[in-house]
């Protein structure tokens, strides 16, 4: 008797042990399985973010009103018979339009390449504009352009702001200075895109009143993008929107952008 | 028959073109001006008194819009131009009123001048215009009023009127929740550019319905409209239509 007690015993505690073992290890993997899935679809959300706004930046930057603007103003040259000025303008466009599609696959690039396709996009906008836009770009003679990395698609649309809302409202000529210096940090340099239009927060409102349904306007799609770059631990970017009315004597908008290339070890 | 004329464009190079084009293709119109300042259009229109205007949208401190919303009596057809605004071409073409897209085609001019002219000779431009003023203050589609081309001349319609159109060998008869239907010589894809809108379904090659006025779907493929019409729904378009049925 006293041995099938013992035996039942044993057996109470070896089932004991084996369901909890079991449901342990049930508790232990559906948790392992469930932080898993929660990794794994924050991960393709980042991706899917991600997407988007490469997405949003390619349309940004692939402005439709530039490109029908910019043909138009080629179909003057071809209509006044300058076939010199109507093929320089046709492949300098042809050239900036490989640039974009080029670009938009990169992450990064060098601040020579960068500024050269700035230079393209802004030859093309003085083609339309002709002396109602001037521009320059000054660059620190300490920044290695070769060097120095710059993540693709930020500045040009905020160029493109420059150009449609500060100078195209203001009366008169405006000029866009852009430069590039160097910053004490490492890896660090700053860039600003200063106008002398009719500031940012006239403009906002023109916009306002000129269109009652607009889509995403550009500058928050240059945020989201900053944000996303500043997530991936590979940049820190930091930007600022000035309108310089609030300086006596100036007016236009003033855009500080400042770069840090986080390197990996 | 001489067109007076007047271009209003910011960008003196597009004024160019447009001039140049009209000599070579346009010989009817008579340009009495071209506007730089879209601040100088009223003044220079109240006194030339044009048949016709060409007007630019985007341009620097007023819009094409902002000049065409000054005059209380806008009775001069209109052909707007413009490189790229799909919020602007939309609330045009819902009146009926002509535009380009820049760079302009030759072609695009001509039809657009030709139905300008027809147009001038129809006296219909104050009404579209106005309406064209009145959309561009109106948020919802369905508030809006839309400018039908019938057989008899232009219909002016409220959008959230109309319950369905249809398909009939390549004319459209459009059916209102009141009143008599109207027959368009457009296709039935007139109607449906016409009315991209979500709130409007293409529901089968020959049927775009309003779905406001949706009261049921049958499972064998029928949806039902208030007053107890019945439209078909293409088999291909059922699982969409449903979807977006439960939004």
């Amino acid at each position: 008797m006293n041995n099938y007690d013992y035996f039942i015993g044993v057996f109470i505690f070896v089932l004991v042990i084996t369901i909890g073992t079991i449901s342990l290890f049930i508790t232990f993997n559906n948790r392992k399985n469930q932080l898993l899935n929660e990794k794994l679809e924050e991960q393709l959300a980042a991706q899917k973010r991600q997407h988007t706004s490469e997405l949003n930046a390619l349309r940004s930057q692939l402005n439709p009103h530039f490109v029908h603007n910019s043909l138009n103003a080629i179909q003057y040259y071809i209509q006044r018979n300058e076939v010199e000025i109507s093929e320089d303008y046709l492949t300098k466009f042809s050239k900036l339009m490989r640039l974009f599609f080029d670009y938009s696959r990169k992450k990064i690039i060098t601040l020579e390449e960068e500024i050269s396709f700035l230079v393209k996009y802004l030859q093309i906008e003085k083609l339309r504009f002709e002396e109602k836009i001037s521009y320059s770009i000054e660059v620190g003679s300490d920044l290695d352009k070769e060097n120095t990395f710059i993540p693709t698609m930020i500045l040009q649309p905020m160029l493109e702001n420059a150009v449609n809302h500060g100078i195209f409202h203001k009366l008169g000529a405006g000029h866009i200075l852009m430069s590039f210096d160097l910053l004490p940090e490492k890896n660090s340099y700053k860039v600003s895109i200063i106008d002398d239009g009719i500031g940012c927060e006239k403009s906002r409102e023109i916009q306002k009143n000129q269109k009652a349904n607009t889509k995403a306007h550009s500058s928050e799609v240059i945020k989201e993008r900053l944000d996303i770059l500043n997530e991936s631990q590979e940049w820190s970017i930091d930007y600022q929107i000035i309108d310089r009315s609030i300086h006596r004597g100036e007016s236009g908008t003033a855009v500080y952008i400042t770069f840090k290339h986080i390197q990996e070890e | 028959m001489n067109i007076k004329t007047i271009i209003i464009d910011d960008e003196p190079k597009a004024i160019a073109i447009l001039k140049n084009k009209i000599s070579r293709f346009c010989t009817a119109l008579d340009i009495v001006a071209t506007i730089e300042k879209p601040q100088d259009a009223f003044d220079t229109i109240n006194e030339l008194n044009p048949d016709l205007v060409f007007i630019d949208i985007a341009m620097p401190g007023m819009s094409g819009f902002e000049v065409l919303k000054q005059f209380s009596n806008p009775n001069f057809e209109i052909i707007f131009a413009t490189a790229f605004d799909q919020y602007a071409l939309d609330a045009i073409k819902h009146c009926a009123i002509g535009y380009l897209v820049k760079p302009i085609d030759n072609e695009d001019l001509v039809e657009a001048v030709d139905n300008a002219t027809r147009n001038i000779m129809d006296k219909n431009a104050l009404e579209k215009n106005k309406i064209l003023i009145e959309n561009l203050g109106i948020q919802k589609f369905q508030k809006k009023k839309i400018v039908i081309p019938s057989t008899v001349g232009l219909e002016f319609v409220k959008v959230k009127s109309i319950t369905h159109c249809e398909g009939v060998d390549g004319y459209t008869k459009i059916h209102f929740i009141n009143g008599k239907p109207i027959l368009s010589s457009h296709s039935i894809g007139h109607f449906k550019k016409l009315l991209d809108h979500k709130d409007f379904y293409h529901v089968h090659k020959s049927y775009i319905i309003n779905m406001i006025f949706v009261e049921r779907y049958l499972n064998d493929g029928y949806v039902i409209l208030e007053g107890n019409t019945s439209i078909p729904v293409a088999r291909a378009k059922r699982t969409t239509f449903l979807n977006q049925l439960k939004g």
